[in-house]
């Protein structure tokens, strides 16, 4: 079954509600189709792609040093290994603010700033991962 | 991440001056990104190093590389923010961009670490 307008009937009022349900498809990253970008370079865009790549970096080096600390005891890796979550919210985080990143962008008319907070964060992440290798790998070579 | 400006913490050398044009913040944040994921890279060097290579390098050379990779890598997340905060300083208040010194660290890091690890894996081929 189809939810297609029958033979012979008016298929005006059908028509203008799938062009309006295709036009709702279309805004699905909450931008209007004909707003013409201020930047051909596309900064927003590939600022948010580098925030997630940065993130499933984070991802990658978390496991890579849960394994360095496993070796130590599974407890230590067991909590260490609750650190994988804050990436993945990261990583959501980073994806919701992306519509509205690439909204704004396209709109115009608004000045994006950093939040700083993010970076500190990030800075912060990085620090506890090296320091967290660090002491794996003295523990394990002096202990 | 970004947001119209404003709202959050600031560092105080970006709280006054001019806001700078949307794409040169971008394209700052995104430096301090490439930086960052620089030093995440030496983090996972120095873990792969200790964690996988313990047949092949003798650990008296092991053990200092991965240690000194791992202390680079937090030292260039720092210095990455660092540079992060100067050139947003110096585009609000239209200023020339600082120099990128934190290069100079990373090349002389990986270039020590590339000749010592050169000269355990042969140490360790021909003993």
């Amino acid at each position: 079954m189809t939810d297609g307008p029958l033979p012979g009937k008016d298929r005006g009022p059908w028509l203008r509600a799938s062009g309006f349900r295709r036009q709702q498809r279309a805004r699905i990253i909450g931008v209007a189709p004909t707003a013409v970008p201020p930047d051909e370079g596309l900064q927003a865009e590939r600022t948010s792609l580098s925030w997630a790549r940065t993130w499933a970096v984070v991802g990658a080096n978390i496991i890579l040093v849960a394994k360095l600390v496993g070796e130590l005891s599974w407890k230590w890796a067991a909590v260490f290994s609750l650190l994988t979550v804050v990436p993945l919210l990261a990583l959501l985080q980073v994806q919701r603010q992306h519509e509205n990143r690439v909204g704004r962008f396209v709109r115009a008319g608004e000045i994006q700033q950093t939040q700083a907070r993010y970076n500190a964060g990030l800075v912060v992440m990085v620090i506890v991962l090296a320091g967290c290798g660090l002491v794996a790998v003295l523990v394990q070579n002096l202990g | 991440m970004t947001d119209s400006g404003g709202s959050g913490w600031r560092p105080r050398a970006l709280r006054d001056g001019h806001e700078p044009d949307p794409r040169f913040t971008l394209a700052n944040e995104r430096t301090f990104l490439a930086w960052i994921r620089t030093s995440l890279g030496l983090t996972a060097g120095a873990v792969a190093l200790e964690a996988f290579a313990g047949d092949e390098i003798p650990e008296i050379i092991r053990t200092p590389l991965a240690c000194i990779l791992l202390v680079l890598a937090a030292l260039l997340a720092i210095v990455a923010f660092r540079r992060w905060i100067r050139i947003e300083f110096a585009m609000r208040h239209s200023q020339p961009l600082p120099m990128p010194q934190a290069s100079i660290l990373l090349v002389l890091g990986i270039a020590i670490g590339a000749v010592v690890l050169i000269v355990a894996i042969l140490s360790g081929t021909f003993s």
